[in-house]
């Protein structure tokens, strides 16, 4: 946790509606960001980042010198995400059925990717396990250190650690065969694939 | 592809971006139970300003500081004495608390450490969360930090980690420039300023029934080096308290140098009773090098600091990592001083103490680039010797 969101807590336990401001305003794109890679589209994912938000002030009481608001807040939001993908039978968008989903249907955000490297990158973790999907994009996408993944996803640092692990060597095995593919296939091929 | 390629891509990676308007909507939903600002609820008993009044453990803490900021300070009867007098309970009420947590901006320089003054560097901000021996750690307890580095002690060892390097070290007891942060050791010093013909050019009522003390200072004289450090700058320095309580409520310094430049404003002073003790933690990322001192050969043992100067200067001239690292560097500062052009060493001056660094300062000149390139760059090699080898070792200052 850095200086800022030390004072930030503190400001936020005083019922400060200024510190809310900022709460949302540094972390409301990570938590989007964070359901998006969990499987929600663009609407699920604004509407659970609200949800998030309404847990969040209800519980702010129970925040004491939290290891860090961001794991704090992801750890809201996917617990929201998952208790609407229990509830909500139409979308069935657990996290095993999310890698499936996104790797087909990337999100439009995708565009986003700058490089056909980047995308390459996204569909291959897309195409992680659950488990190891979500440990690497807390980790490398979220910036969370291994203690702060462990708390959101309810699991020992070391866990955290191995999942990560596998999900690199997996990775790696992925984006190795992917980027071979890619060198025997015709250009158009590969820009129609950006 | 190598984990580290592949990690560095992972950490480059973009996120979904939410549309505009959500955080509008976001704000919107926000209780109105939530007031503005001090006009809301109180704080949980963890933040709870910690009261007045001295235990035998403060007392323990601020002797501690006594004896680490104000070795040799004047007594009483001398010009600022008065000053001094009305110093005293502030020092004490503000030394009593058993730990605390300061967020400071100072003007400073990155890759310098946490004393280091730059008056016309970029404002950094510096945190700290401080238990002084005695209080719920034993042995004390700190984590301090700025953007390029943070440090902390959990009581047994301590942890400095250099983020942009991708370097940790790790060492026995506790290193960590406390002085530089604790409220009780800045009155004590503007106390033993006072009674050391300090001017005082303003006392008395502050705004908003606080109490306020400005005091100007002399730097220290530099002998032709460049000035680094606060003590060697005239300076001013203003402290606001609490007269209810006693206890310091803000700082600010100015040094006088061209010109009045302000150098450091706290921004939060709070006093705790009970620090969780993960806040002295320093996280450190798996993929991060831990270094340690290497052992050195029989001609790079037993050196002056004089001479570990010189070595080390001639080193970078020869570009030298192997030798860097030996005396020293960690190998991403070797690597960055072997890079960094140096062709000749002009001097190496006398070595000097300053400031509450525990090692000593080196100054030196070095010729940087040649030809009509070649310019000259003036600094002062950082050393310590409190490793367990005992020898002189590069930290800092290039």
């Amino acid at each position: 946790m850095g200086p800022s969101d030390l004072i930030l807590v503190w400001r936020l336990r005083r019922h400060d509606r200024d510190a809310c401001q900022d709460l949302i305003l540094r972390h409301h794109a990570a938590v989007y960001g964070w359901l998006r890679h969990l499987g929600a589209d663009g609407p699920l994912a604004e509407d659970l980042t609200q949800e998030t938000y309404a847990r969040a002030w209800t519980r702010i009481d129970s925040l004491r010198q939290a290891r860090s608001l961001r794991s704090w807040l992801l750890t809201i939001a996917r617990n929201e995400y998952l208790q609407r993908a229990r509830l909500k039978r139409p979308l069935e968008v657990g996290i095993e059925a999310a890698a499936a989903a996104a790797a087909a249907d990337p999100p439009a955000d995708d565009l986003l990717a700058r490089t056909e490297r980047d995308a390459n990158l996204r569909r291959a973790v897309s195409r992680l396990d659950g488990v190891l999907r979500e440990a690497v994009i807390l980790h490398y996408f979220q910036e969370l250190s291994l203690r702060e993944v462990g708390a959101v996803l309810g699991v020992p640092p070391g866990t955290v650690k191995s999942r990560i692990n596998r999900a690199l060597t997996t990775l790696r095995d992925l984006l190795n065969k992917e980027e071979a593919h890619d060198r025997s296939e015709p250009e158009t091929a590969i820009a129609g694939d950006v | 592809m190598t984990d580290r390629n592949l990690r560095r891509r992972l950490r480059a990676m973009s996120d979904p971006v939410p549309p505009a308007d959500l955080a509008g909507r976001l704000e919107r939903d926000i209780p109105d139970s939530f007031g503005r600002g001090e006009a809301g609820g109180a704080p949980g008993p963890e933040w709870m300003v910690a009261r007045l009044g001295a235990t035998a453990a403060s007392i323990g803490a601020l002797v501690w500081v006594v004896l680490s900021v104000l070795p040799g300070s004047g007594g009483p009867g001398g010009p600022g004495t008065t000053v001094a007098a009305m110093l005293d309970p502030v020092a004490r009420a503000t030394g009593s608390a058993p730990a605390v947590h300061i967020v400071m901006r100072a003007w400073s320089r990155t890759g310098e450490p946490f004393s280091f003054v730059d008056p016309a560097g970029e404002p950094q901000t510096f945190e700290a969360w401080i238990e002084m021996p005695g209080a719920g750690g034993a042995a004390g307890r700190a984590r301090v930090s700025k953007g390029d580095r943070v440090r902390g002690c959990d009581g047994r060892e301590t942890v400095a980690f250099f983020p942009g390097r991708g370097e940790a070290i790790r060492s026995a007891g506790c290193v960590v420039e406390v002085e530089t942060f604790w409220p009780a050791a800045w009155v004590l010093q503007l106390k033993a300023a006072a009674l050391a013909g300090g001017t005082a050019i303003h006392e008395g009522a502050g705004s908003g029934g606080t109490a306020r003390l400005v005091l100007r200072e002399p730097g220290v004289p530099v002998a032709g080096r460049k000035k680094a450090f606060l003590p060697e700058f005239d300076r001013e320095t203003e402290i606001v308290w609490d007269p209810a309580t006693s206890r310091l409520t803000g700082l600010r310094r100015w040094v006088i140098e061209d010109g009045r430049h302000l150098v450091a404003e706290t921004m939060v002073i709070e006093y705790l009773d009970h620090p969780d003790g993960a806040l002295f933690a320093v996280e450190v990322p798996p993929d991060v090098r831990w270094v340690t001192l290497r052992e050195a050969p029989e001609t790079l043992a037993g050196l002056g600091p004089r001479e570990v100067t010189r070595r080390f200067l001639e080193a970078a001239v020869a570009s030298d990592r192997d030798t860097l690292e030996i005396l020293g560097a960690s190998p991403h500062t070797a690597a960055s001083v072997a890079a960094a052009g140096v062709s000749a060493v002009v001097s190496v001056g006398e070595p000097f103490r300053t400031g509450v660094f525990r090692g000593v300062y080196v100054p030196y000149v070095v010729t940087l680039g040649r030809g009509e390139e070649a310019a000259e760059r003036r600094h002062n090699l950082a050393l310590r010797d409190d490793n367990p080898q005992k020898r002189w070792v590069f930290d800092g200052g290039f």
